[in-house]
């Protein structure tokens, strides 16, 4: 009987069942029977074993066939990234001369255009200039939009923000213009995708990433999630930042104020590279309002007061200089309401605040 | 095992921006633990493929909602079973499946003597002693062992009450941890 109890006990340990006091019973059972030792140490040994993996290459050919399957019932995966398979599917058809020539026409078609987009004798941001019919998206205090444009790629437009593009978006190229902040997945194309926001460029291919560029903020900020972007800035000419996933590139933007004080200084923007903010429970905080989410880790209040305006609509005025300075964490905020949060805050900060109508103001 | 939080991270990506590489990735990793799950079922291996295509597929048609699903792991081997039995003929279906019928192949118990040193002797012992476990205690103790699931995860999928997966788990260890005590009695150290 007690041998029982000993193997249940053994078996809950190993699949991570055990409570504390269990785990100790084992422990006892364990040192008053040594002859058990051995045995526990084997099964411990086979129980760490890793289970042989099948070969990927099955799972990808299987992955293949479902995606095969996807196509059956018309459902499409965009912008999937199957290289490997072109060659596979040749060397399971080799008759197959028609996918070949495809392939071959296929990549010619890319090596003219990607030439003729290099050495048109107009810049992209001529072209911008130059046509001019744009649509212009804006969003205002308080709403996320979603949007997708011509080309099939989508955004998400963060409050008080502006997304302009022209008439000619998506046939001769993908230019866009930003004020604000913006969440871009890219649909994948041979065009490229250009995103200018307060003298940042940047190119991309096919991607996921987040701009953020408000006026009168501080930096600008590209935040990449997947895929790979090139960003420049008007004030570095001849330097590019290649972004690699979950990096991001954040730009002092020069202060109009400190500019005619400083003159004699050069105005290059100073730069900042560094990786995306992860919270313990696997949000990004740089993406986070996608979801109508509001977290920060060691923001000022100025900069905390800032997101919370675009997310509630509301105006907020911190009395205190020192405050404003004041470095928090906190969040997510999600279906809370602005009392909610700011009481939340409070917990860990000292602050008092009176909300009048659509104005808040904070004090010490 | 695969790391949950992991796993969540892939059905948000797939939730929020319909990201393809991430649903490839989820792919990747469960497809051959369910292609042996769907197997035990089935009892066929072509069967269980287009099985574990079918629950992939609903997994994309249901992608919005898939980070409110509290136990990803738990629910993609419930939608593997449901889908399996739905394969089974009618008749076949009608006695439902017998948890004592089914064939178990282990992936991650191949009894490498020198990895768990032990003798040639012993590995016959041991391996033996797996080989003649239950078919019921097998499957219990593989979806334990090497599907990373929880004795209650494993009760709810299999309709079995905790008590019994925890019996199950008890015995399957106990014949295991027998069949290597009864050859340490037996060896003569002197």
């Amino acid at each position: 009987m007690t041998e029982n109890i000993y193997w249940n006990l053994l078996a809950k340990k190993l699949a991570g069942e055990a409570t504390n006091e269990e785990l100790e019973e084992l422990e006892l059972l364990i040192k008053t029977q040594p002859e058990l030792v051995y045995s526990a140490e084997i099964i411990n040994n086979l129980w760490s074993l890793p289970a042989k993996e099948g070969s990927t290459y099955d799972a990808e050919l299987s992955f293949e066939v479902h995606l095969e399957n996807l196509r059956k019932q018309s459902v499409h995966l965009d912008h999937l990234q199957t290289p490997a398979f072109i060659g596979l599917e040749e060397s399971f058809q080799p008759g197959n001369k028609k996918l070949k020539k495809f392939l071959y026409v296929f990549a010619i078609v890319v090596c003219i255009s990607a030439l003729a987009f290099f050495f048109w004798p107009q810049s992209p941001k001529t072209v911008l200039v130059a046509e001019k019919t744009f649509s212009e998206v804006s969003t205002s205090p308080g709403s996320i939009t979603k949007l997708i444009l011509p080309d099939s790629s989508i955004v998400w437009l963060n409050a008080g923000s502006k997304l302009t593009y022209n008439e000619q978006f998506g046939v001769k190229n993908r230019n866009a213009t930003l004020s604000g902040e913006a969440y871009f997945d890219v649909k994948k194309s041979t065009i490229p995708f250009y995103i200018t926001a307060n003298g940042l460029h940047i190119k991309v291919l096919g991607t996921a990433f987040n701009v953020k560029s408000y006026p009168g903020e501080k930096t600008t900020e590209t935040s990449l999630i997947r895929g790979k972007v090139e960003v420049t800035h008007d004030k570095r000419p001849g330097e590019i930042f290649i972004l690699k996933p979950n990096e991001k590139l954040v730009i002092a933007n020069e202060n109009e104020l400190e500019k005619k004080v400083e003159d004699i200084r050069k105005s290059e923007p100073r730069i900042l590279l560094s990786s995306l903010t992860h919270t313990f429970d696997n949000n990004i905080i740089e993406t986070s309002w996608v979801e109508n989410k509001l977290i920060f880790q060691d923001e000022t209040f100025e900069e905390v007061a800032r997101k919370m305006e675009r997310k509630y609509n509301v105006k907020i005025e911190i009395k205190d200089p020192a405050l404003s300075q004041l470095r928090l964490g906190g969040g997510p905020f999600e279906n809370e309401t602005i009392q909610q949060a700011l009481v939340a805050l409070q917990i860990a900060f000292q602050f008092n605040f009176t909300v009048t109508g659509n104005a808040i103001t904070i004090t010490r | 095992m695969i790391a949950s939080s992991a796993i969540n991270k892939l059905l948000s990506r797939i939730a929020l921006y319909d990201d393809s590489s991430a649903y490839k990735e989820l792919f990747l990793l469960y497809h051959s633990r369910l292609v042996q799950f769907s197997t035990l079922i089935t009892h066929s291996r072509e069967s269980a493929e287009e099985v574990v295509s079918d629950v992939f597929l609903k997994i994309w048609n249901n992608r919005s909602s898939l980070t409110r699903i509290e136990n990803f792991h738990l629910y993609i081997y419930i939608i593997t079973k449901n889908l399996s039995i739905n394969c089974l003929s009618k008749e076949k279906r009608d006695q439902s499946f017998s948890l004592d019928e089914v064939m178990v192949e282990f992936k991650s118990i191949y009894l490498d003597p020198e990895q768990l040193m032990i003798t040639a002797e012993m590995y016959k012992r041991l391996s033996n002693a797996i080989k003649e476990l239950p078919p019921r205690c097998q499957l219990i103790f593989k979806l334990i062992k090497e599907d990373g699931l929880k004795y209650k995860e494993a009760a709810q999928l299999l309709n079995l009450s905790l008590k019994t997966i925890e019996n199950q788990m008890t015995i399957a260890l106990r014949k295991i941890g027998q069949s290597i005590q009864f050859d340490l009695s037996k060896t003569n150290y002197n």
